[in-house]
């Protein structure tokens, strides 16, 4: 099959109308994009595999309705955006992989935080922090600050460590109404 | 800050729920880079590529990686038995980042497990490996709509104010209160088992069929036609605790529903076996025992390469 004069658009038609070989053009024409892309967000090459996998899968499955508005290839980086944030939604809740995330990807998506925007959170939550009841604000601040364990936090002020639990549920139900969600992102960033 | 709380940014995200800092925050991670414009190293690249496409034509059901049919746009109507659920990756994909995206609930399961689910009006829903529903926001208000791919078994909740209806691509099938399976896991064949009540089937918009309890309507694509015929729904539709049976299938979609089950790659070699009929029960068994089963029943060889069985 020559391939190299077709289209995005030729070829677009031709997978709508079931035609694999057409589809594997696409495949060989933007694969590594799309992977290269993943593979520079989730730095495992597996998974930077499956969300390739996904994003032409979904692409192929959907052939029938897919609507694509744009061009083929804003569309593939659309989906392969989609693809790795809902990788990313996945995987964040599998026990066996949450250490190895938070050692790859969270510190790269950390980076990404404006620091001037984390200041200015900071300083708003630190005025709510210090609103808090004494204990309470003792509480939290060894768990956020001094980041304690629940346990450690316990032994310190010598109170059981449910109390230490309700004293930070408290904390953050305070905080989370007097600063709105937007500001819950701040409150896990203040020992970064 | 741990990967849980960043989790549950990027689901607001992708809900359109996030707030305008969480929201430019996941945007500048997502930011096209210098480094995304690198090209692979030759060697990588080819491996890369090979796997990749090999994984895809397994998954997508391609039996090899050759030239589907193609169908002419005007041929007949059946040449599109697509198989689709509108995921809300549609939603986004199409307007990435807007703030009022329609609630859709998806529902998968996972290849090499099934799930029941209830959904809101009480109907229960068990999806085969790999299956996904696709549930609008307003499911059981005015109707009771719902979208999906893959092989789901439906007992539905009576009521005859709201009409239940399954979408897997152009093919419509509409109730009032009954069980029924649709099984729709590729864009070349799609089957609908009922067990009781009765079902309307609908395609591209015009009616197809009224089935009753015990009959299969199966659509074949290649061939361009459908086939009703008499099964014995209780067994064929109970595949979660009765196991898997399949009666005069098709080796190929029979060894498509085992790779999906088990979670392993099966493919099929030698043209021939695609199309040998089978009928089989496959309970309680492992991957291994159930193709060693049916090799003895059929009479074909396979080996097992690394985590594939080849059949030959």
């Amino acid at each position: 099959m020559q391939t190299c004069a077709l289209t995005d658009l030729d070829i677009w038609q031709r997978v709508r109308q079931d035609d694999g070989a057409a589809f594997k053009v696409l495949f060989d024409r933007y694969w590594e994009k799309l992977y290269v892309y993943a593979l520079n967000r989730l730095p495992s090459e597996s998974d930077a595999q499956d969300v390739v996998q996904d994003v032409m899968i979904s692409l192929w499955s959907r052939r029938a309705t897919v609507n694509i508005t744009t061009t083929l290839a804003a569309y593939l980086h659309a989906a392969v955006q989609y693809e790795v944030l809902a990788f990313l939604s996945r995987a964040s809740k599998l026990a066996g992989r949450k250490e190895e995330l938070e050692k790859t990807v969270l510190p790269a998506f950390i980076s990404f935080l404006d620091p001037l925007q984390l200041k200015e959170f900071q300083s708003l939550v630190e005025a709510e922090v210090s609103r808090l009841p004494e204990k309470m604000q003792q509480v939290y601040r060894l768990r956020q600050e001094k980041d304690l364990s629940v346990r450690e936090i316990s032994r310190l002020l010598d109170v059981s460590e449910q109390t230490v639990r309700n004293q930070l549920n408290a904390s953050y139900h305070k905080l989370r109404k007097h600063l709105k969600e937007a500001m819950l992102t701040a409150i896990f960033f203040q020992h970064f | 800050m741990n990967i849980e709380q960043l989790g549950d940014i990027i689901d607001r995200y992708l809900a359109g729920t996030a707030t305008d800092p969480e929201k430019s925050w996941v945007e500048q991670w997502l930011q096209q880079r210098p480094e995304d414009l690198q090209s692979l190293a030759p060697e990588t690249q080819n491996a890369v590529h090979d796997r990749l496409w090999q994984s895809f034509a397994a998954r997508a059901g391609w039996q090899s990686a050759r030239p589907a049919r193609i169908f002419p746009v005007s041929s007949k109507w059946l040449a599109y038995a697509a198989a689709v659920a509108i995921l809300i990756a549609c939603a986004l994909w199409l307007r990435p980042a807007t703030d009022h995206l329609p609630v859709v609930q998806t529902i998968s399961a996972q290849p090499g497990s099934h799930k029941k689910v209830t959904l809101p009006d009480s109907t229960v829903a068990h999806l085969f490996p790999g299956a996904t529903l696709t549930i609008p926001d307003d499911y059981n208000t005015k109707d009771r709509r719902i979208a999906l791919t893959g092989r789901v078994f439906f007992e539905v909740k009576a009521d005859a104010a709201r009409p239940f209806q399954v979408t897997s691509g152009k093919i419509v099938t509409k109730v009032l209160g009954t069980s029924f399976e649709v099984m729709a896991t590729d864009s070349l064949h799609a089957a609908i088992t009922v067990r009781t009540g009765k079902v309307g089937v609908h395609f591209d918009g015009r009616p197809l069929a009224e089935l009753t309890p015990g009959k299969r309507l199966r659509l074949h694509v290649q061939r361009q036609d459908f086939s009703i015929d008499d099964v014995n729904a209780a067994m064929l539709c109970e595949w979660w605790n009765k196991g898997m049976v399949f009666h005069q299938e098709p080796l190929e979609e029979v060894v498509q529903a085992l790779s999906g089950w088990y979670n392993i790659p099966i493919t099929i070699t030698n043209e021939k076996w695609k199309t040998e009929p089978v009928t089989i029960r496959l309970r309680n068994l492992s991957a291994g025992e159930a193709v060693s089963l049916l090799s003895q029943t059929l009479g074909f060889r396979y080996k097992k390469d690394r985590n594939n069985i080849i059949i030959y």
